[in-house]
């Protein structure tokens, strides 16, 4: 567009120009054809011209003279020309016109010596005055110049000249205007073109943002579906299942870290990321990447090992999604990577520099060194045909040595065509001066944190949780009774302004999206209404508006859901007074348990086992539904997860019309339910522990 | 504006009830009581006298409780309105709160909701200050 602009632009002034040569040729032949005179110059002495005219002003007699020739030189086709005393020349033009001119030298300046004499010439205009001119410098001369063609000339080629030159002036200062704002439109239309050039790239580089948060997404949810296949393929398989609903439940978990991170990742960008550094387990953050990554090795026939020099800090103060985040991207990348060989973890402890070592090896297709320069450059991968090869979208590796930057390391590349690739993942750990260090796998695999029995205070209080959902009712008011506080129940809005206005609470939950009437409108109607106790929004969203809506309409605090149960219970101690009858006055903290609910739900396994049968033979899908959606989520709540599981899978079956594996998953169901009971008889039943 | 004892408007058509807030309130702290059994009188006492607090009863003969408050809230808003109602539907508490009311109170009421309440009034009055 702008280059064709330019052409016709160039073109044009061109064009103008060779036209304007073309102008003043055409002129100058015409010009020298139509004003060359053959003339008869004759002088004679004028001694007393003034003298005739009177004796008034010089120039007024000059042109009285001329007053009196000018209608002369029409009928005998003469010119005159004369000159004053102080040289000046004045020459008649054929319009009648007194011409004042003084002139240079002219070169026939020896043709006419003196009075009398008379010579042809054939002469222009021009040289006609210059001629006269250059006689009349000598004496007081009148010139008869007798003009041998029909017509005078016109003294106009000057004008003419001058009016060529002016033209060519206001041609050329034209071409220029005309190329200066050509210029301008082609650098308008270059400066469009390079905007719409920024919102293309702004849109691409948004496209392939997008693309890379799936595949961040995807990662996880490798494992989760993975896992469900396997648990979905094998129902009665008992031995994996713990194993399988434990992985999907921590994937679960770090896909719900991601999806918040994505909305951190143009933190990064901006430098804005803020850190959460805490006590992070070695051993933990290496067994989910041995769960997640080792799985993607194994899919591939890849071999893969973690290595570890000990002694190695049991834990270190770092953020450990990041760093998780960084292992994930580096260990994926090297799966992705190799088509045949081994995925190697190794890790050490720099104890002086405290520094810990994450050497990611692989047996891949390796790099070049200029592929080696590119790979941490945003959105650009080794080589573009990698990504029609081997997907991704390049984003993973630049994020990965922000990140470790940001942790108070880096990333280092070793790397060869062909010979794998080496890349060095160094974050700092903080201080570990007096942290524990182990000394061997079994035990990096024992040092844990306390997942289960986290200690909590008890604690009492009346609460209103205010959720439309059953589950989360049932769960949160579980959660809420296990460390002494009662509860009730309001499904919606307008039920919690009536419970609210009804009876006193200590805190009231609010679950933010419900039908009816949201938990926002019901806080602020609440609110008004004088209750003057802590209200705490329990919301998915976790966007910095979200929690200022909420705090805005009166919350004074906000749990993101899923509900992280020590987030929660760091809530109710907050809000609620600790309960010093029960544990002492020393406020000791009683070990948090299920037992009492697992026992409790236990106790109602022959009832539900007599309902379920009952359903069953009435053929009753929607009530077996239902309460196998009950059992489902109580079972995974308390720790039931083998009927947990196969509730699930019946209701997903029932709820598929997949009759096939019914009947079988049902009987499986009942033993599984008569175990417990039976359990439940002799109380010294064995639990299923598996708790995210 | 109001300088020296706050005066309160209680407004409810049973006599039983107009006492046990007056004793409740007068636990909290020292006031000017003014009592009506009906909305007319209520808005009369109110135009009159000018209390700060205004409890009116949602159920009285002549104008309610609403209506009364609608009233007050017609060109001020300044003055503290608290409802008191036996029936407590979220609707009725929703239209009370849209109407401008600064508190509302289920009945049976306890000594707890008219201390919050009043501390409410209390607490609007030192941030307002």
């Amino acid at each position: 567009m702008s280059i064709r602009l330019r052409l016709i632009a160039g073109f044009v002034a061109i064009a103008l120009l060779v036209l304007t040569l073309i102008g003043i040729v055409v002129y100058r032949l015409v010009e020298s054809v139509s004003s060359s005179y053959s003339a008869t110059v004759t002088s004679a002495i004028v001694n007393d011209y003034a003298e005739m005219l009177g004796n008034a002003g010089q120039d007024q007699n000059l042109e009285d003279l001329f007053r009196i020739l000018i209608p002369l030189q029409h009928n005998n086709n003469m010119l005159f020309a004369l000159t004053d005393q102080q040289g000046r020349l004045f020459a008649t033009s054929s319009d009648n016109k007194v011409l004042n001119t003084i002139v240079d030298p002219f070169p026939f300046q020896n043709a006419l010596e003196g009075p009398g004499d008379t010579g042809s010439f054939d002469l222009n205009e021009q040289e006609i005055i210059w001629t006269m001119a250059e006689i009349a410098n000598r004496q007081n001369l009148l010139f008869l110049i007798q003009v041998q063609d029909d017509e005078l000339p016109s003294f106009t080629s000057e004008l003419g000249n001058r009016l060529l030159v002016t033209a060519f002036v206001v041609v050329w200062i034209a071409i220029w205007i005309a190329l200066f704002i050509s210029r301008r439109i082609v650098e308008k239309n270059q400066a469009l073109a390079e905007a719409k050039k920024m919102a293309d790239e702004a849109s691409t580089a948004k496209s392939t943002f997008l693309a890379n948060m799936s595949h961040e997404i995807r990662t996880p949810l490798t494992a989760i579906i993975g896992y469900s296949k396997v648990l979905k393929d094998n129902p009665h398989n008992i031995d994996g299942r713990t194993e399988a609903i434990e992985s999907i439940s921590r994937n679960g978990l770090h896909l719900l870290d991601v999806i918040n991170n994505i909305l951190d990742i143009s933190k990064i960008e901006s430098g804005k990321l803020e850190l959460e550094i805490q006590t992070i387990y070695i051993g933990g953050i290496l067994e989910d990447i041995n769960s997640l990554v080792g799985r993607m090795a194994r899919e591939k026939g890849l071999e893969f090992y973690l290595e570890n020099s000990f002694p190695l800090p049991a834990t270190i103060k770092s953020d450990g999604v990041r760093l998780k985040q960084c292992l994930i991207n580096l260990c994926t990348n090297a799966v992705k990577f190799t088509s045949a060989g081994s995925i190697r973890i190794e890790t050490t402890c720099d104890w002086d520099a405290r520094q810990i070592r994450f050497c990611v090896t692989d047996t891949g297709i390796g790099m070049t060194v200029e592929q080696q320069s590119r790979v941490f450059e945003e959105f650009t991968q080794a080589d573009p045909s990698i990504t029609r090869k081997f997907g991704g979208t390049g984003l993973g590796l630049p994020i990965t040595k922000k990140l470790a930057t940001l942790l108070g390391g880096d990333v280092q590349i070793h790397s060869q065509p062909g010979q794998g690739s080496r890349f060095i993942l160094s974050i700092a750990t903080g201080d570990i001066s007096s942290v524990d260090r182990i000394n061997s796998g079994e035990e990096l695999l024992t040092v844990r944190p306390q997942e289960k029995g986290s200690i909590v205070s008890r604690v009492t209080g009346h609460v209103l949780l205010v959720e439309d959902n059953l589950d989360n009712q049932n769960l949160i008011g579980r959660l809420i009774q296990a460390v002494g506080a009662t509860v009730d129940v309001a499904a919606n809005g307008l039920q919690a302004i009536e419970k609210a206005i009804t009876y006193d609470f200590d805190l009231i939950l609010m679950d933010i999206q419900m039908p009816e009437m949201g938990g926002l409108e019901a806080t602020r109607v609440i609110r008004q209404t004088g209750y003057p106790g802590p209200i705490v929004a329990l919301t998915a969203g976790t966007l910095k508006e979200d929690v200022q809506d909420c705090l805005h309409a009166g919350c004074n605090q906000f749990l993101s859901k899923p509900i992280d149960s020590t987030e929660f219970y760091k809530v109710l101690e907050q809000f609620l007074k600790s309960d010093k009858t029960g544990s002492g006055e020393d406020q000791t903290a009683v070990e948090f348990d299920f037992s009492e609910f697992e026992e409790q739900f236990t106790a109602n396994l022959p009832s539900l086992r007599d309902h379920l049968a009952i359903l069953v033979a009435e053929r009753d899908r929607f009530g077996l539904k239902e309460c196998l959606h009950d059992l489902k989520g109580m079972g995974a709540t308390f720790g039931f997860t083998e009927l947990a599981a196969i509730a699930g899978s019946i209701e997903y079956a029932l709820k598929k019309d997949i009759n096939a594996a019914v009947d079988d998953d049902i009987k499986m169901l009942f033993s599984i339910l008569d175990t417990h009971v039976e359990d439940s008889i002799n109380i010294n039943y064995s639990r299923g522990h598996a708790r995210g | 504006m109001d300088s020296g004892i706050v005066r309160i408007l209680i407004a409810d058509d049973v006599a039983m009830i107009r006492d046990i807030l007056r004793s409740m309130v007068t636990k909290e702290g020292l006031f000017t009581i003014f009592e009506t059994d009906n909305g007319k009188e209520a808005l009369r006492i109110y135009e009159a006298n000018t209390p700060s607090i205004v409890f009116l009863d949602v159920n009285m003969p002549g104008s309610d409780g609403m209506t009364v408050l609608e009233a007050i809230r017609a060109n001020d808003d300044s003055t503290f309105v608290v409802i008191l109602s036996g029936e407590n539907s979220a609707e009725n508490v929703i239209a009370a709160v849209n109407s401008g009311a600064n508190g509302y109170i289920s009945k049976p009421f306890s000594q707890k909701n008219i201390s919050t309440i009043l501390k409410k009034y209390f607490d609007s009055k030192s941030t307002a200050a």
